[in-house]
């Protein structure tokens, strides 16, 4: 590690048992941006934060599943004002070690349909709640304003008959196709240090 | 983007016209930040349940040991 909390592009590489390009990919994408300096002109090098290897390993874990690099870049967002809309409330919640924690909450990804996305958490013990549903295909082919279509997104959504009946879908009611990733797995077994 | 040159990049997927990104797209950046905010909320909740169980179950235990 180049500094307290800091990697460079090739240790970011290494940590993560992927070649640079793919994350220079990413980044050029707009998909990650590096939160300690990002590469500006010639002979200046990018350096990232541990949270920028978590998005970089939640992010591969989607493009390995063939997500659109766009989609991708949607799901960190939210990873991203999470983060902030927590802290606000958990001072001291940081990712990914917040989330490394064995009791943390498990967040998961869901895509429905290859166009929903969602949301996930849940503990051992407690029912998960999903919320989210945007597609984004069409984030704004809803009929309702935003701030009805804000209310619905947050709104825990039921579980769906398909989940209980033996269909495809999962509690947020997929049709034909679902992806799921765990991000907070994602976090508990990523690298940090050589 | 060509589909060989995203395989020899290593990007598995072309990129579909269709689908938006909040980097271009504010109204959908909104829409994700509201969820975020949500998702926050909830988590903050089952933090705080997490730890009030655990508050029980050290009780309990103090209890047992005396």
């Amino acid at each position: 590690m180049s500094g307290k909390g800091e990697y460079t592009l090739s240790q970011a590489a290494r940590l993560l048992g992927e070649p640079q390009h793919r994350l220079i990919y990413l980044c050029e994408k707009g998909v990650v941006q590096p939160d300690v300096q990002d590469a500006e002109g010639r002979g200046s090098s990018r350096r990232f934060s541990a949270r920028n290897l978590l998005e970089f390993a939640v992010a591969l874990r989607l493009r390995d599943l063939e997500i659109a690099a766009s989609f991708v870049g949607a799901v960190i967002h939210v990873l991203r004002a999470f983060e902030l809309s927590v802290r606000k409330r958990i001072a001291d919640f940081r990712l990914p070690e917040s989330l490394r924690d064995p009791q943390a909450t498990d967040l998961r990804v869901i895509i429905g349909d290859g166009a929903r996305l969602y949301f996930s958490l849940g503990t051992g013990g407690s029912t998960k709640k999903v919320y989210g549903g945007i597609d984004l295909r069409e984030p704004a082919s809803s009929k309702k304003g935003l701030r009805a279509l804000e209310r619905d997104l947050a709104r825990p959504k039921a579980l769906a008959p398909s989940a209980t009946s033996g269909g495809f879908g999962g509690p947020e009611g997929s049709r034909q196709a679902r992806v799921e990733l765990s991000v907070t797995r994602i976090a508990q077994e990523l690298r940090l240090d050589d | 983007m060509t589909t060989a040159t995203n395989a020899r990049l290593g990007c598995t997927a072309p990129e579909p016209s269709s689908t938006h990104s909040p980097r271009t797209d504010p109204a959908l950046a909104a829409l994700l930040d509201h969820l975020a905010e949500e998702l926050a909320r909830e988590y903050v909740r089952l933090m705080k349940m997490v730890g009030k169980n655990e508050g029980v179950r050290d009780r309990q235990q103090q209890v047992e040991e005396r």
